[in-house]
């Protein structure tokens, strides 16, 4: 079932964390740049995002 | 000697194999833990700092004492460990999948009053696990010391506390789901996605959901880097132990103002409804406190338990006392009151005895099935029995045969099929489909696997209590 063993879900977690935190974490979270953490909002890079993870998954190694 | 037993009595906890820093083991009845290298170097922070021996003072966190080498059976653990540790032992080890909604609330409120206590002493926890508390009586604690570890930065704990305390309480607390079947079902909790798609539409804005459960599974979704990196970002953006705290405290607030939906319940009523009269009850209760006085036994199960009330009798000559019952509403209001009013030494927990929680996780070991949990020495089965052979058609001779196996005295009672709360549940049966439900067989059954000390029957004249003791 966990299609995406490849990958430590728990980096989108941290981030979550860190809005919980409220609007200080939300600042940071700001400042450390959507594209540097790899994600960002637009169609297009959420596609992309849902390719590179289903290559992770699908990769048999 | 089991497999993972050495030749000098040494057994390793079957589910302390995870953190390669930190292991429990058993020797003699005494519960160990193993630390290396840098296992030790935390726990010397630990022992040093200010908030833990306060949280081990005020029962929060479990007592803790290093074992000075030479002084067990033999020297093996030196050779694995650093250094080794003692830790009391927990009367009688249970799981979240049986504890009821405000135990899980109060386990999870400890559980971020630690963390805080922890950030405060500059340390920080590497996990929010809910099996890393237990309970003495209606008291958690947290028994996880290897959990602890120096550093500061975002909480890697926060994905583990979600999924094993905070989504089974949103489950109950806005939508009125029991949570422990989730629990029993998967032990790593209920995932970020799940519970999206069961908090879909508005349900989004309820309390707590929007930022921890959909916000939560959406960056979950998109991000794509590593863990480790991500630390290192939100750290280099200014990520400090205050923020840390911020989210330990705004989850702190929500977890205290969680209320489980789920009030009514079959059971919750039964003292009101049932048809005892309260010259039956006398009888009833002097029947076990005269068996419990005389047995003085160290631990008592009293299965069926309902709201409690012979647990509490029972538990004036017991040292424990493991209350179980089904009906996950009426175990939450002994919980509350056992919590609120004491005693001390009554553990309630949420078990359906024809569905009872089985060995769980790597290789079925992990979490341990309930019946290898302890070896009662008395057990109770008030008003118990006609709902297992009647509404759960469990065969009778299976019902004794299934206390037999436990190996100690028992307390209990036959509802005849005249009886009021009987009646009600054969008129959900097919006719003939119980007609061996007679008070003489279960007595013949009965005598054939236990010595019968006591018989009493109740004045309704529909009900009988037996005291039996094991026949070899």
């Amino acid at each position: 079932m966990r299609t995406l063993a490849y990958l430590d879900a728990g980096s989108g977690s941290l981030i979550a964390s860190a809005i919980v935190a409220g609007f200080a974490g939300i600042a940071v979270v700001f400042k450390t740049g959507f594209r540097r953490i790899g994600m960002l909002f637009s169609p297009k890079r959420r596609r992309e995002a849902k390719e590179a993870k289903l290559a992770a998954a699908t990769d048999d190694g | 000697m089991t497999a993972n037993e050495s030749t000098a009595g040494f057994r390793d906890e079957p589910a302390s194999f995870r953190d390669p820093a930190s292991s429990v083991f058993y020797s003699n009845g005494r519960v160990l833990r193993g630390l290396s290298e840098r296992g030790a170097a935390d726990w010397a922070r630990l022992a040093d700092s200010q908030f833990f021996p306060r949280l081990v003072a005020e029962r929060k966190a479990v007592t803790t004492t290093v074992v000075e080498p030479g002084s067990l059976a033999g020297d093996e653990p030196w050779a694995r460990y650093e250094v080794v540790l003692e830790h009391e032992r927990i009367p009688f080890v249970s799981y979240p999948y049986e504890w009821t909604f405000e135990m899980l609330r109060d386990a999870a409120a400890l559980h971020l009053e630690i963390l805080l206590a922890a950030l405060d002493g500059g340390m920080t926890m590497k996990d929010g696990y809910a099996f890393n508390v237990q309970w003495r009586g209606s008291a958690p604690m947290f028994i996880d010391i290897g959990s602890f570890e120096p550093g500061g930065g975002p909480w890697v704990g926060y994905r583990q506390f979600c999924q094993t305390f905070l989504y089974p309480l949103l489950l109950e607390a806005h939508l009125g789901v029991p949570f422990q079947r989730f629990l029993l079902g998967h032990l790593d909790g209920i995932e970020p996605g799940d519970m999206r798609r069961l908090f879909g539409g508005r349900r989004r804005f309820k309390k707590g959901v929007f930022r921890n459960v959909y916000l939560h599974s959406v960056i979950q979704d998109r991000v794509t880097r590593s863990t480790q990196s991500v630390q290192q970002d939100l750290k280099k953006a200014g990520f400090s132990t205050e923020l840390t705290k911020a989210t330990a405290k705004k989850l702190l607030k929500l977890v205290r103002s969680l209320r489980s939906k789920r009030s009514g319940s079959n059971w919750a009523e039964y003292r009101d409804t049932c048809s005892y009269s309260d010259a039956e009850r006398e009888v009833k209760a002097r029947f076990v406190l005269d068996a419990a006085k005389a047995r003085q036994p160290a631990l008592v199960w009293d299965l069926g338990c309902n709201d409690g009330a012979f647990a509490r009798l029972a538990a004036e000559h017991a040292g424990y006392v493991v209350a179980v019952d089904a009906d996950d509403v009426v175990v939450d209001r002994l919980y509350r009151s056992l919590r609120d009013d004491g005693p001390t030494n009554v553990l309630p927990l949420v078990m359906n005895l024809v569905d009872s929680s089985p060995g769980r996780g790597w290789r079925n070991r992990e979490r341990r099935p309930f019946t290898d949990r302890g070896a009662p020495d008395l057990i109770l089965g008030l008003a118990l029995v006609h709902h297992l052979a009647i509404a759960a058609n469990v065969p009778l001779a299976e019902v004794v045969a299934w206390l037999r196996s436990f190996d100690c005295a028992v307390v209990v009672e036959f509802v005849a099929p005249e009886d009021p709360m009987a009646e009600r549940l054969l008129a959900n049966k097919p006719p003939g489909l119980h007609d061996d439900y007679r008070p003489d067989t279960f007595e013949r059954l009965l005598e054939d696997a236990f010595i019968v000390e006591r018989r009493e029957d109740l004045p309704g004249r529909t009900r009988t209590l037996y005291l039996a003791t094991p026949r070899t």
